[in-house]
């Protein structure tokens, strides 16, 4: 009679532990794959195609011709627009960014403190950043008209006979864009940031403060600020690098207008690449670039060293 | 089960049968009776009406065009596909597909070039010499001539007014047919309301017109010091162009090499006017001085004349909602030395792509959509202005009297100058930019240095190599 002995068959013993991790990366990469494809096809692909064409002379219609530095040269000594456009960035970035990341702050600051509505404010000034930018243009193209708009209006009421032209004055189109973007961006994701900022500042700080003497400006100086620095870092650091890249309002507004009073570095890489189609040397201009915004984020993360404090980091 | 007819069995037999009605049908000649285009002396314009017969045998036409623009989407795509329709009528054996690109003029070109570096660019296309793009499309080797097609097909170009057809041509060979047409920037559009509170008497809309001294005088006249412009300018290329020719001078040469504006002293004459009225005196709006602007700031009463061309005239007629306020008419410029209109004529193409694998059929249906009765569509229900052949103005007339202006300066103007190297947007952009910046009022610059500066930053442009 057959016994379960003799029907024993010695069975190979499985290595879990091996197959599970080999399966469990497998899963994990196929959870990941629909991101990874469009980052590999869609970024990085573009991204060392565009590197190449920087190399080349390239006019989309035409194969590529290698030129070497050639696209690089012509920039730094041939475009008329290069260094001009690159100063007025840096300008509008200068300025926009103290401002937008302190006007933020302030409002943050305000909208934190418990009064009866205070969400109905938060709704108030956050709802400027919901409007699209096509439509806040022609809003401000209407509001900053020289003759007709409503803020000369009000201006001459106060007694400013001659105000500016705004976006028609060369020496005031910069400002008005300026103004136009911290509309739509003080109340907006920055502000919501520096609230989660603010409200992740122990209270206990704040009693202790308190106990201690402190007043309202202490309390603000030596508690608030300090713990806030992480937060300011963050937006500025993406203040900086959403700046730089200013394209979008120039380009809707005032075509890089009047008398290339608003013409920035990312216009400019754009006219080269769509409008005019040297698309190599537009790959050159946003090589560089890319370079100048790395450098720059490197430049702000070193720096954070010395202003930049983490409450309970060793 | 397995006796049943299946579905596949049945197209095939439909097939057959189709096949063999077909094979069975005789080659179908067709007549076709043209009209040959006035011809124009001078100022005369003398009417010659021949008729020819062609042979064509529509059946032997085949192909699976695709046909790729941006003409026409502006109302839905109704004249490109009564086009499509009645070319199906004539030649049955071939299929078009209409593929609307939707996008501003410029960035349609931009998809179209892309289009063609990924090998998807359709059969019947439109590059336009008009605005730039005709010689870069044939530099780049996306068009094909025409000329051998054409010749077989006896294909008679008096057609089109000889200026468009002139247009079609590069190097010798011809290119494509006139798509849209018109005379450019070549007139001032007014609101005679105005013209006759002031006691001015104004010429016919379609003679030539008062001197620019005069036209100077009424803009200064009609301004209103934060009421009410005479005039309205842009400072772009087609309007430099008209403004320097009514003095004599241009902006660029003939050839397209050199940019004229400095050293040629009836050139800086135009411009010398331009800047006195805009920069001295003052009197002229520009950028956001006025919103809306141009049309809209004639219908409402707010302008009395701005710089723009004839359809721009048939336009603001037609945006006219309260005639207490503004009436539309127009007057040209002076007329040249030799009688010519002063204007800058510019058209569009109708092409085909180089390497189309049927460039007969798209050579006959490019045809088609250029000729008289695609030309009245393309007019009155395609959207644009395309008013290239002299045979169409019957019929537009019968739609709007205002065309009948516009009949002698096209038959007997001047064709724009275009940049030779093709940078057509480049130079555009720098024009603009410079010229917005020598008529500031807010910040005025000496004349003569913005000049300089205008003229050196266009010859830089020129000197680039051919793109």
């Amino acid at each position: 009679m057959a016994t379960l002995t003799d029907r024993t068959v010695a069975l190979p013993v499985k290595r879990k532990g091996a197959t599970s991790q080999w399966r469990t990366n497998l899963y994990g990469y196929l959870f990941i794959s629909p991101w990874l494809i469009g980052f590999l096809a869609l970024f990085i692909g573009p991204s060392i195609a565009s590197l190449i064409f920087s190399f080349a002379d390239y006019n989309v219609l035409a194969p590529p011709k290698f030129i070497g530095l050639g696209n690089y040269i012509r920039a730094f000594t041939k475009d008329d627009l290069f260094w001009p456009s690159l100063g007025r960035t840096f300008y509008m970035t200068g300025v926009a960014v103290p401002l937008g990341v302190v006007g933020s702050m302030i409002l943050a600051i305000l909208l934190n403190t418990k009064i009866r509505g205070v969400t109905v404010f938060r709704t108030f000034f956050f709802m400027p950043t919901l409007v699209p930018l096509v439509s806040a243009s022609v809003l401000w193209l209407w509001l900053l008209n020289g003759d007709w708009g409503m803020v000369n209006l009000l201006l001459r009421r106060i007694g400013i006979a001659e105000p500016p032209h705004w976006f028609g004055d060369r020496k005031w189109a910069v400002f008005s864009l300026i103004m136009m973007g911290l509309w739509g961006s003080v109340g907006g994701t920055r502000m919501i940031i520096f609230l989660a900022g603010l409200q992740g500042i122990p209270d206990e700080l704040y009693d202790a403060a308190s106990i201690d003497g402190a007043g309202a400006w202490q309390r603000m100086r030596h508690v608030t600020l300090p713990l806030l620095t992480p937060t300011i870092f963050f937006n500025l650091v993406l203040g900086v690098i959403g700046t730089l890249q200013s394209f979008e309002a120039s380009f809707i507004v005032t075509e890089g207008g009047p008398a290339y009073a608003t013409w920035f570095f990312g216009l400019h890489i754009w006219k080269h690449a769509f409008d005019y189609w040297n698309m190599g040397y537009a790959c050159a201009l946003a090589w560089f670039f890319a370079v100048v915004i790395v450098t720059l984020t490197l430049l702000q993360q070193r720096s954070s060293s010395r202003w930049v404090f983490y409450y309970g980091a060793k | 089960m397995a006796n049943r007819i299946t579905r596949r069995a049945l197209m095939k037999l439909g097939a057959v049968a189709a096949g063999g009605l077909l094979a069975g049908c005789a080659p179908k000649v067709v007549e076709v009776t043209k009209l040959v285009e006035k011809v124009v002396e001078q100022t005369v314009i003398q009417e010659k009406v021949v008729k020819e017969t062609v042979v064509v045998n529509p059946a032997a036409i085949q192909g699976d065009l695709i046909w790729d623009t941006f003409r026409g989407t502006e109302t839905q795509g109704k004249w490109n596909e009564e086009r499509i329709r009645t070319f199906k009528e004539k030649f049955p054996n071939v299929k078009v597909t209409f593929r609307p690109i939707v996008a501003g003029q410029q960035e349609a070109y931009g998809k179209m070039y892309a289009m063609f570096a990924a090998g998807d660019l359709g059969d019947c296309v439109s590059f336009d010499p008009g605005l730039y793009q005709f010689r870069r499309a044939i530099a780049n080797k996306v068009i094909m001539p025409l000329d051998d097609l054409m010749a077989a097909d006896k294909l008679d170009l008096n057609e089109w007014f000889p200026i468009f057809i002139e247009m079609q041509k590069y190097e010798g060979k011809i290119w494509g047919l006139p798509s849209w047409g018109w005379a450019g920037f070549d007139c001032m559009v007014i609101n005679t309301l105005d013209f006759d509170k002031a006691g001015i008497t104004l010429p016919k809309p379609d003679e030539g017109g008062p001197s620019m001294d005069t036209i100077g005088e009424w803009a200064r006249k009609l301004y209103k010091k934060g009421e009410h412009y005479g005039l309205e300018m842009y400072y772009m290329d087609h309007v430099l162009e008209v403004m320097t020719r009514s003095f004599g001078g241009d902006v660029l040469n003939k050839e397209g090499t050199k940019c004229l504006l400095y050293d040629n002293e009836k050139s800086k004459q135009g411009m010398k006017w331009m800047y006195d009225l805009a920069v001295t005196d003052q009197v002229v709006a520009q950028g956001e001085d006025l919103k809306p602007e141009g049309q809209g700031a004639l219908v409402a009463g707010k302008l009395s004349m701005y710089t723009c061309g004839s359809l721009c005239t048939t336009n603001a007629a037609l945006a006219v909602t309260d005639k207490s306020l503004c009436n539309v008419s127009q007057f040209l410029y002076p007329k040249q030395a030799d009688g010519r209109f002063t204007n800058a004529l510019r058209c569009g193409s109708w092409n085909v792509r180089t390497g189309s694998k049927y460039p007969e059929a798209a050579y006959q249906f490019t045809k088609h959509i250029a000729g008289r009765e695609g030309s009245i569509g393309f007019n009155l229900f395609g959207g644009n202005g395309g008013l290239t052949r002299p045979d169409i103005f019957d019929a537009l007339e019968g739609a709007n009297p205002m065309y009948a202006w516009f009949k002698a300066p096209l038959a007997n103007g001047m064709v724009i100058n275009e940049p030779a190297n093709s940078r057509g947007t480049e130079y555009t952009d720098v024009l603009a930019q410079y010229a917005t910046k020598l008529m500031d009022k807010l910040n005025p610059i000496p004349f003569e240095q913005g000049l300089k500066e205008l003229n050196d930053a266009i010859q830089k442009v020129l000197d680039l190599p051919m793109q």
